[in-house]
Order: C-alpha cells, then sequence, then structure tokens
C-alpha cells in the first residue's frame, strides 16, 4: 500500500539482509522444462463489451518475448452456446473484442485456440450487482496532517458497507481514485491511498493493479460488518477548489476472487525471503485468468 | 525365611548356631513348646531388654537379641499371670520394632523382620555440592537391585530392605561410589560423587575431555542428557561454544542454513519448542537471529531434551521439550573464568553465601562481533545500502543465588536479562533523469530480548516426597524505530524536504507464572509425580506509531509522541496446568510411565482445554546393554508465534489462541530400541507425527503482521490453520572410550503442511523439511594437553518456491500497462542445492597454580565452514540472466577462523 508504513519492514528483514553482504552468486539451478502455452486475461464485465488479452508464457529466465506468429481464434459462449467469435481490435495485435454486451447474472466460457498451441478454455459467471450503502460524508470528522510546509494530507473518513447482500457468499473489491480541481491544476484524476486500523486492513488484500479485494469471510461472517477507510487526499487550502474521491465498487465472481487474491501473495515489497503463494489458474491447458464481475462507480465530493 | 541381624560380634552369637541347626534338622522336638510355656511376670516402667533378661532369669531359657532391637523403645509396665511366653513377649516388645520370635532347643531367637526403610537426598558434586541431576543410584542387597534417579534438581529416593546394603552411584563423567550402609530406619544421606581428574601441569583438574555423557544415553522417561562438557569441545562458529549448536547434533533435530532460523524437531516450528530456564519459559532463546543461543556453557549445568515425548509434567508446546538448568555455584570455594573468542567475552564467578549456607554464581557476556559485521556490511549487499556506523550489541547476564533454610528447605533465586541490540544509520541516493536526486537518511534503532526473574523453594516432606515451588516473572520486547528524512534536489541545487517522519513499533509479552512440582517415592518401583501451575499471560501483539516532524520540532520529541500514539490492545489470558504421572517398574526391567496433562486457557470469554495423556514403555537390559521403548502422546499449544517467514524471528509475534484461532495439538508414536557397552552406544528410534491447527500468518509479501496498518489489531483474521505431518528414522551411533572417540547420527525424514488456504489446499514440504540430515563428530585426543576435534554436517536442501513459467498480467482497467507475473505452481516444489560444512577445531590445555590456586587454561583454534563451502541459503532464478537454468545463490557464512582462549582459576 502506498503509505509511509510500509518502510517499516525495513526494519524487520534488514539485519537479515546484513548475513547476505556480497555472498551471492550465480550457480546453474534447472527447472522442468515447461512448453509454451496461451494465456489469457479476460475479465467479462457486465453490460460492457468484452475485451480479451491473449499471449502466451515464456520460460521464467527469458528477458525478451520472441513474438511467434499465432492468429488465435477466441470463441465466446453464454449457457454452452457460442454466441460470438471476437474480433481483434484495431491497432492491436493481442486484444480482441466482443460486439455484444454482457449481462449480468449470467454464466460465459470462452475457448481460445491458435496453431502450434493447445486449445485453452475457461467459465465464469458475472455475479449480480450488490450496491453499497449511501455515504455519509462530515467536514467535521475531517482531520489534518502536515506533511511539510507546503503539503498537507487531508484525512476522509469513509464508511463502506454493502446495501443488501445478495448472496452470503458473495465478494467484492474496490478501486479508489480522487478528482482534484486546483487553482493551478484545471482537473486532474489520480489514484487515493487510504490507512485503516488493523481490523480493517486484515480484511483487504491490494492486487498489483491497485484494486483491492474485501476478505470473503468480512460479511460472510457477519453482514453488518462495516469497512472503515481513511482517504488521504493531498490538500492545499490556498489553490484546492474541489475534490471528490471516486469509488469503483465491485461484485466479483468466485474465479476473480481467487486469481486477485493469489496475485495479492505475488508481491514481495522486496523481502526476497517471502514466499509466494501458488497463481490460481481457471485456464483449461493455458495460463491466466477469466473472471467476472460487475462494477458501480460513486462519486463522493468532498469539497 | 528368617534372617538374623547382628551389630556386635560379641552379642549371642549361639543364635546363629541355633539357627543353623534348626534348618538342618527341622523336625526337631519341643522347640514350638517354650513358646507355649506359661510363666507370670511383673515389671513397672522397666527396659523391654530388662523385661527379657527376668523371663531368662524366671525361667531359665535362653533369648537372644540384639540391644539395638530396643533402642527406640519407650520402658514398658507388665504384669502378667500364667501367660504363655510367646504372649509375654509380644506385650514386651509391642512399641519397639516389627520383631520375630523363632524356638530353638532350649532357646528362643528374637530377630528382625525384613522391612523397607528409605533412604534419600541429594547427589552432589564433592568439590562445588553441585547436585547432579540423572545420577544413578543403585542398591543391591539379598539378591535384589534397587534403582533410582536423582531428578531434576537431585534429589533420590529409595526404599531399600533395612540393614547392611551396597549403593553404587553413578554418572558420567564421574567416579563410580561405592558406599556401604545400614540403616534401620530412614535415613537422609547426601550423597557426594567425584569428577574424574587428570593431571595437568601438575595440578588436578576435571578431566573435561573425557566426560562423554552419551549421546546415545536415552532415559526411562524418555530425556536426552546433552553433556554440557561437550558443547564446550565442538568446534564452534567464531569459537563460541553453544549450547543450541549442539543440540542439532542429536539426530530428529534440523536447523536452517549456519543455524539461521531456529531449531526444528521433527517437523514442528520452532515456536513449538518449550524452552525452559530453570523451569521458567524463554520466548526467545536465541541471539543474532539464530547465530548464537542466550545459554551461556558456563552458567549451564545440565540439558535435556525430549523430542516429542515428554512427561506429563511439562505442557503447552507440542514439538519438544528443552530443559536448560543453570549451576548454582560452588559453596566451597570462590571460583571465577574468563572466555574469550572471535565473537564474545565473557567471565562468570561463584562462591559460597556468608556462613556457608548457600551459593552464588554471576556471570556476563558481551558479544564482540559487531566489528566484523560492520566491515562485513560495508560491502554491497541484498539492498545496495551504504552502512556507516553499523552497530550489534549482545548482551547476556546471569545472576543465581540460593540458600539453605534448615535440613529441608533451600530457596533459590535466579535473574536473566539478555538483550540486542541494533543501530543502523544509512543513506540512499537515486537520481530522476532530467529533474534532480532524492537523498534518504534512515535512522534505524531496533532492540530485543528476554528478562527472566524467579524465586525457587525446594521442600523435602519426609523421606519420599520432593516438592519443588517456582514463581517467576518472564517478559520479551521487540522494539524497532526509524527515522527517515527525505530530501529533494533539483538540478539547480535546491533543495525541499519530501519526507521527514519516525516510526516505532513495538510488541511485548510478560507472564506471571506460579507452579509447583512434586515427586514422590511411594515404592522402589514406583515414581509418582504431579503438581500445577497457573501462568497470567499480558501480550501487546504489535503496535506501529508514525509522527511528521513539523518544523521547530526535535526527532526525541517526535519520537515521544510515536509513542503515545502506540494503540497496543493488551491482550490478557489465563494458562492452568495440572497433572500427573507415574513411572512403575511392573516387572523387572520393564517400566510404565503414564501421566496426564489437563490444561486450561482462559481468553476473554473462551476456555480452551485439553487432555494431553502420555504413555512411554520402556525396558532395559542393563547387564546386556538393550533397551527397547514405545511410546504415545498428546500434546496441545496454547501460545504461537505468527510471522511471514516464521522461523523464530524476534519481530515475529507471540500471541495466544482465542476463539477464532484454536489451539494447536499433536499426536506422536515412537518406537525405539538401543544397544551399548562401555565404548559403543547405538540407537534407532521411528517416529509418526501429526499436528493440527497449525498456524501460519496468512503472507502477502509483509513480514510484518500489522501488513501496513497502524496496529496489530485484527491479527486472527490474518491467521490460516491447517494441518501437519512427519515421519522419520533417527539412528546414531557413537565411540564412548579410546583415543578416538565421536558420533554419528542419521535422519531420514519428510514433514509436511497443508492449509486449505494455501497451495490449492494440497499438502507441501514444510520449509525446513530435510530428507537427508547425516551429521559425524570425531574427536581424537592425542594426549591430556592437546585433542582435536571435527565435526561434518551434510543436509538436504531447504525446500523453495521458484516459478519456472512467466507470463504477463494485463489489468481490464490499465490497458497499455502489463506486469510480468511469474507462475509458481506449487509451493516450496523445489529444493535447494545440499548443505554440507566442514569444522575443525584444536584444544591446547594446561593448568598450573599461582599460590596454590589451580589456573586452567583452555585453547581452541579452529575454522568453520573449512571447505569454503558456498551453502545456499536462498535462490532467485535469475528472469533478467536470458540464460536457461541461471539462478543467483545467497550464501551465509564462508570460511570464518576461530580462535577462544578460556581460562578458569
Amino acid at each position: 500500500m502506498n503509505t509511509p508504513f510500509k518502510y517499516l519492514t525495513f526494519s524487520n528483514w534488514f539485519i537479515f539482509s546484513l548475513f547476505l553482504s556480497a555472498c551471492t552468486k550465480e550457480v546453474d539451478f534447472t527447472l522442468p522444462e515447461e512448453p509454451y502455452k496461451l494465456v489469457l486475461s479476460c475479465n467479462p464485465i457486465a453490460s460492457e463489451s468484452l475485451l480479451a488479452y491473449v499471449s502466451f508464457s515464456t520460460p521464467s529466465y527469458a528477458t525478451d518475448t520472441i513474438l511467434k506468429s499465432f492468429a488465435p481464434t477466441l470463441l465466446l459462449e453464454k449457457d454452452g452456446q457460442p454466441i460470438e467469435t471476437l474480433k481483434p481490435v484495431e491497432g492491436t495485435y493481442k486484444y480482441w473484442k466482443s460486439t455484444i454486451k454482457l449481462e449480468e447474472g449470467v454464466a460465459y466460457s470462452i475457448t481460445v485456440s491458435a496453431p502450434n498451441f493447445p486449445t485453452i478454455s475457461a467459465s465464469t459467471i458475472i455475479p449480480t450487482a450488490t450496491r453499497l450503502k449511501p455515504f455519509l460524508i462530515d467536514s467535521n470528522t475531517f482531520s489534518y496532517n502536515q506533511l511539510n510546509l507546503d503539503t498537507t494530507v487531508l484525512r476522509v473518513p469513509l464508511m463502506i458497507k454493502p446495501d443488501k447482500l445478495a448472496e452470503s457468499d458473495s465478494m467484492f473489491a474496490f478501486r479508489l481514485k480522487y478528482q482534484i480541481v486546483s487553482s493551478n491544476l484545471n482537473e486532474s484524476e489520480q489514484k487515493a491511498t487510504f490507512i485503516a486500523d488493523g481490523p480493517t486492513f486484515v480484511n483487504l488484500h491490494e492486487s498489483p493493479d491497485g484494486t483491492f479485494l474485501v476478505d470473503k469471510k468480512l460479511w460472510s461472517n457477519n453482514p453488518n460488518a462495516e469497512l472503515p477507510i481513511d482517504v488521504l487526499l493531498p490538500y492545499n487550502v490556498s489553490q484546492t477548489k474541489s475534490i471528490a474521491i471516486l469509488l469503483e465498487w465491485r461484485t466479483v465472481s468466485a474465479d476473480y476472487y481467487k486469481y486477485y487474491l493469489s496475485l495479492s501473495k505475488q508481491g514481495n515489497y522486496g523481502i526476497i525471503f517471502s514466499t509466494p503463494d501458488v497463481l490460481y489458474n481457471n485456464i483449461l491447458d493455458g495460463y491466466g485468468n477469466f473472471s467476472g464481475f460487475t462494477r458501480t462507480l460513486y462519486t463522493i465530493n468532498v469539497k | 525365611m528368617i534372617f538374623l541381624y547382628y551389630n556386635r560380634l560379641c552379642t549371642y552369637t549361639v543364635a546363629f548356631l541355633l539357627l543353623f541347626l534348626l534348618r538342618i534338622n527341622p523336625v526337631l522336638q519341643g522347640q514350638s513348646n517354650l513358646l507355649l510355656q506359661k510363666i507370670d511376670l511383673t515389671c513397672k516402667n522397666c527396659p523391654p531388654a530388662v523385661a527379657i533378661l527376668n523371663i531368662y532369669r524366671s525361667t531359665g531359657i535362653n533369648i537372644s537379641f540384639s540391644d539395638d532391637f530396643f533402642k527406640n523403645c519407650p520402658p514398658i509396665t507388665i504384669e502378667a499371670k500364667q501367660q504363655t511366653i510367646e504372649t509375654v513377649i509380644h506385650q514386651i516388645t509391642k512399641g519397639c520394632n516389627n520383631l520375630l520370635l523363632t524356638p530353638g532347643i532350649n532357646e528362643i531367637i528374637l530377630s528382625l523382620r525384613d522391612r523397607e526403610v528409605t533412604i534419600s537426598g541429594y547427589i552432589q558434586d564433592i568439590d562445588n555440592d553441585e547436585t547432579v541431576i540423572g545420577a544413578s543410584v543403585v542398591v543391591r542387597q539379598k539378591g535384589t537391585v534397587r534403582k533410582a534417579v536423582s531428578n531434576e534438581y537431585g534429589f533420590y529416593s529409595l526404599s531399600i530392605i533395612s540393614g547392611k546394603c551396597n549403593i553404587e552411584v553413578t554418572y558420567p563423567g564421574y567416579d563410580t561410589l561405592n558406599l556401604y550402609l545400614n540403616p534401620n530406619q530412614d535415613l537422609k544421606n547426601n550423597i557426594k560423587i567425584t569428577p574424574w581428574t587428570k593431571t595437568l601441569g601438575g595440578v588436578d583438574i576435571i578431566q573435561v575431555n573425557s566426560i562423554r555423557t552419551t549421546w546415545s544415553g536415552i532415559t526411562i522417561n524418555g530425556a536426552q542428557i546433552v553433556p554440557d562438557q561437550l558443547i564446550t569441545s565442538l568446534p564452534t562458529l567464531g569459537g563460541q561454544a553453544d549450547l543450541m549448536r549442539s543440540i542439532t547434533q542429536i539426530p530428529g533435530i534440523q536447523t536452517g542454513v549456519d543455524g539461521i532460523g531456529g531449531i526444528h524437531i521433527r517437523g514442528g516450528n520452532t515456536d513449538q519448542n518449550l524452552i525452559l530456564l530453570d523451569d521458567v519459559p524463554v520466548y526467545n532463546p536465541s541471539h543474532v537471529v539464530g547465530l548464537l543461543s542466550i545459554f551461556s556453557p558456563k552458567i549451564t549445568k545440565n540439558v535435556r531434551l525430549w523430542k516429542g515425548d515428554f512427561p506429563a509434567r511439562y505442557g503447552g508446546r507440542t514439538a519438544s521439550v528443552i530443559d536448560v538448568r543453570t549451576r548454582d555455584g560452588s559453596n566451597k570455594e570462590y571460583k571465577g573464568g574468563v572466555d574469550l573468542n572471535l565473537m564474545s567475552i565473557s567471565s562468570f564467578v561463584e562462591g559460597p553465601t556468608p556462613k556457608n549456607k548457600g551459593s552464588f554464581l554471576v556471570g556476563a557476556r558481551r558479544s564482540i562481533f559487531g566489528s566484523w559485521l560492520q566491515s562485513a556490511s560495508q560491502k554491497n549487499n541484498a539492498l545496495n545500502i551504504q552502512f556507516d556506523d553499523l552497530a550489534y550489541k549482545v548482551h547476556d547476564y546471569n545472576v543465581k543465588v540460593n540458600q539453605r533454610i534448615g535440613i529441608n528447605d533451600e530457596l533459590f533465586f535466579s535473574f536473566y536479562s539478555g538483550k540486542d541490540k541494533f543501530d543502523a544509520p544509512f543513506d540512499q541516493t537515486s537520481s530522476v533523469e532530467n529533474q534532480g536526486s532524492f537523498f534518504d537518511n534512515y535512522n534505524l534503532n531496533s532492540n530485543w530480548g528476554n528478562k527472566i526473574f524467579s524465586l525457587r523453594w525446594n521442600h523435602i516432606w519426609g523421606s519420599k516426597i520432593f516438592s519443588n515451588t517456582t514463581a517467576s516473572i518472564s517478559n520479551f520486547v521487540y522494539r524497532s524505530r526509524l527515522n527517515r528524512k527525505t530530501q529533494f534536489i533539483d538540478l539547480l541545487n535546491r533543495s525541499s524536504i519530501i519526507a521527514n517522519y519516525s516510526q516505532l513499533y513495538l510488541t511485548d509479552i510478560n507472564d506471571r507464572s506460579l507452579r509447583t512440582d512434586f515427586t514422590y517415592f511411594p515404592h522402589h518401583r514406583l515414581t509418582l509425580t504431579f503438581g500445577g501451575a497457573a501462568t497470567n499471560h499480558q501480550f501487546k501483539p504489535g503496535a506501529l506509531s508514525f509522527n511528521f516532524q513539523l518544523p521547530g520540532q526535535t526527532s526525541a520529541l517526535v519520537d515521544s509522541l510515536s509513542s503515545g500514539l502506540l494503540k497496543n490492545n493488551n491482550i490478557a489470558a489465563m494458562e492452568w496446568e495440572g497433572y500427573s504421572a507415574a513411572q512403575w517398574e511392573f516387572l523387572p526391567r520393564f517400566h510404565f510411565c503414564a501421566g496426564m496433562n489437563i490444561s486450561a486457557f482462559n481468553i476473554t470469554n473462551k476456555i480452551h482445554k485439553s487432555f494431553s495423556p502420555r504413555l512411554r514403555i520402556y525396558h532395559g537390559n542393563e547387564d546386556a546393554g538393550f533397551k527397547q521403548w514405545v511410546s504415545h502422546n498428546y500434546m496441545a499449544q496454547y501460545l504461537h508465534q505468527i510471522g511471514s517467514f516464521n522461523i523464530g524471528l524476534p519481530f515475529e509475534l507471540w500471541v495466544p489462541s482465542t476463539e477464532q484461532v484454536l489451539p494447536e495439538r499433536a499426536v506422536q508414536t515412537a518406537i525405539g530400541l538401543g544397544w551399548g557397552n562401555k565404548s559403543w552406544g547405538f540407537t534407532l528410534e521411528a517416529y509418526k507425527k501429526d499436528m493440527n491447527n497449525v498456524v501460519l500468518l496468512r503472507s502477502e509479501g509483509d513480514a510484518l503482521i500489522t501488513a501496513g496498518a497502524d496496529d496489530a489489531n485484527g491479527w486472527e483474521n490474518r491467521i490460516i490453520t491447517g494441518k501437519g505431518q512427519s515421519r522419520g528414522i533417527e539412528c546414531m551411533l557413537e565411540r564412548k572410550t579410546g583415543k578416538i572417540r565421536g558420533v554419528i547420527s542419521y535422519t531420514l525424514s519428510k514433514s509436511t503442511r497443508q492449509f486449505d488456504d494455501l497451495n490449492l489446499g494440497r499438502p507441501f514440504l514444510f520449509q525446513f523439511d530435510r530428507t537427508h540430515d547425516f551429521k559425524i563428530n570425531v574427536s581424537y585426543y592425542l594426549n591430556k594437553y592437546v585433542d582435536f576435534s571435527a565435526n561434518w554436517v551434510f543436509m538436504s536442501g531447504t525446500p523453495i518456491t521458484l516459478a519456472g513459467v512467466k507470463y504477463n498480467f494485463q489489468s481490464q482497467d490499465n490497458p497499455t500497462g502489463q506486469k510480468e507475473v511469474l507462475y509458481y505452481s506449487h509451493l516450496n516444489g523445489y529444493r535447494l542445492p545440499p548443505n554440507h560444512r566442514l569444522d575443525l577445531s584444536l584444544n591446547l590445555n594446561y593448568c598450573h597454580l599461582i599460590r596454590s590456586i589451580p589456573i586452567q587454561h583452555v585453547l581452541q583454534l579452529g575454522a568453520y565452514n573449512t571447505y569454503n563451502r558456498a551453502n545456499p541459503f536462498y535462490l532467485v532464478i535469475d528472469i533478467n540472466s536470458g540464460k536457461p537454468n541461471r539462478a543467483i545463490q545467497y550464501t551465509l557464512l564462508p570460511i570464518l577462523p576461530s580462535i577462544r582462549y578460556a581460562m578458569t582459576f
């Protein structure tokens, strides 16, 4: 998480690093030869066209990808019936897109075939959306931390809670941005950071693209649980004209949850001894992820 | 059967002859009529012997007896008329020892019936009265052999038949002592045994190198006694003798590369070892993340180890018990010593307390390796950080005072304090093209350590019951502070402060405990132990605070503000424990050790309970040297150390079982056999162990439990629980005598873990699983001044998670950005290359007198990792090499010379 707290990690594994002083060398280490396979990254999203990214895997030591010529065919199926063959996105060589819009609460499958590669396939469902309870913003609860003479951080408490859980095992994720308008900058939209207490943080898992998964146990154990966070916003009294928090709320499928949860366990923040977990893979005979979700955007005006 | 006892040769010898006649001609007539003869006898307040003489005077019948029979008998008053002699004698001897009447030819013989008396006391070293733990006391008497072993406080108690007996006391490293006693009643007898000595420089000194307590010597209750003398003679890192490193010689005990990562016993985590220092649990038993243990060899008296099949007395852990006892100090003369090596300098002093009613022992140790560590850190390390004033300090202080209060009571006060202190100011610079440079200035201060206070009271209740009561306070604290100041200097040399803040991380655990242990020796074939304990735990499972330094504030102020912001949530827990166990020799040479440990753990609104039965059957034929055993044990654990690495690092938090985090449980079955004589020893043991509710911190790349939060609250949700399994065969061959002595040990084992939330729910290898673990330790005793030691270790490589495949992760939200993802298919699916190394040492001993005070010198020269094997500690696939099968290997310790000089006086 992009907070200064992360730096404390130093103190914890620092001592370890000392013993590594100058004691590294290149060695031979044989890993089993892995065949090249197709990789699919694709998230079916309700009310949107399907955008699929197709590539292929390489050995872990490879420095550059020698692009094999491949012209994959992507076939989208709905409830077991083919509905569309995806078209390449113009100007790209790895993206394919559908023309139809996808629906929530529906199961989709995809098959990708290409010469010289095993055909891959995967299935997922787009879950029915769960909305959030309206946000109540009270400026009296805002606080300020002065970072230096020029910059102040505005802390805005935000309480996240689903309105009505469609199913007890519903799974969620969110992304957080802010939109600022200042006197020297017309409008800017950037990723927002936040802090929280321990019980909140243990229920959040950050994936490499900045999405936060909410642990599925939070609301399955207690449907009335809340997720309190403090959004941190840069603030300049004289220059900031308006700020809004943009919260993208996702109701995600089990495939999405498992994949992004395992992704969150891959990053080691520079700690070389941190053991990653295995990567979830729901692509038959290939790699990647095919997982559906629905999203709802909330705009919370702070000033 | 009739036994006759005589204290005076001149007294009533005729009785023996009559008895002889009785045996060779049992049909002699008229003998029993003597007892039926009726007499009159009147005697007021007369001693029993006089009353009996009066019978002789009135009847003329000889009555044989010893004056000793009536030593403690009260005077009697008797008025008998026409009563049989038998009745009259019974009335006279009513308040005396249990006597047997035997009629002879015109003679009546009075003799003592067989009866049990108890001999008890302490086994002590004759030189300093130090109690000896585990010494064997054997009484051979009238064709029977009775045996006792001194308990953890050196106390023994043995029921024998009254009268003459031969007592043999043995303990490795000491002369066998033969005592002849003739107890007719319970006898308290402290037995002093003499350590082996040799003459060096004309002075008799304790023969350290010959004291080879058998590695293969497993006791009836399953304890492996680790000889502290051997600890000091093993080749070691920097010349620093170390208990924990020596323990790893025992099969079934594994450790990380170069000792990093603590010790793992039969597939258990480090936190599953109950490490006791004089009955008080120690939470952090090592310094420098495992390179050194906190136990100074000069302070240690006895170390016993149980690899899972521990007696009912011990509870609260599921893997092992390492019971360390410190010396009490000499109560005869003042002694001291200094030990200097490349790692540390230590000293101790001991002696009697005033009025010779007790003794004291004070020891101190400080590290001196900081300078070479600083030198090593100057080079490039994994962080590419330049350390300028790196400082690492370690210290240990031990104080122990004991005082006798009367014959049956003794008080002990112990104090231990140990700390690691680490200061590392460092700078880091990074530049941004065409913009300027960032200058980071860090100041990191970390310290952690244990403090232990204990007060023990030993009491002897009669001759058969011994008790030890311990009140203790134990504390472990980890504190880390980081100040960071970041400046940005642009290309026009304008400076601006980007960040200026201080962070503080604190975690600690406090225990207050009261426990009492009783040992009851009701019969020479039966020993009962029972007792209980109550412990109040106070946990602070980690808290982090930070504070920005504003203009005008000093860093000290920021520190204090940070302290005020700490959000440690105290967790209080109460642990209750009760146990009872019996060691019963139900058939000659067959011992049945059974017990039950019952415990309860009360935390907030939840009470966890555990019933842990322990069973061990042992058969030992000492004459033939064979022994066999089988054991089946259940264990439970309420405290857990959690961290991403799970290797017992100090910042990994100790947390309790809660409503959500259930106690860990383990069940182990082991079967073993052993053979030994004076020269050789051999053991072979197979075990099977299953663990439930094994805890692990759900890792998301962050070593810290707070994972970026400002406190550790909610840690329970980051814990996952699973199962563990371990199977193995352990064997050891030992040569105990001769010029060349040594131990070969080998373990074949497999340990796995299974968590629903890890590795897609599939089992995976335990992080410290070693398929093969082979160790050889050989010593060659050239003469009494010089000996050599060599130690070779071979272990299978550490399991590691590696990825053979990578691909690009493409986010739906950022089509132009991609991230390379390594595809890990199996957790711990690969192994690092094997570890092996050879350590050598040359030990020189000399002694001389200064003003009649013997001064003993020991000089040890050695080398660690003599052939400079680059043992892999960690390995990363070089994803930028472009070459197949290339990896970057991290290694810890290269060849390191060692030198040690020790002097005792």
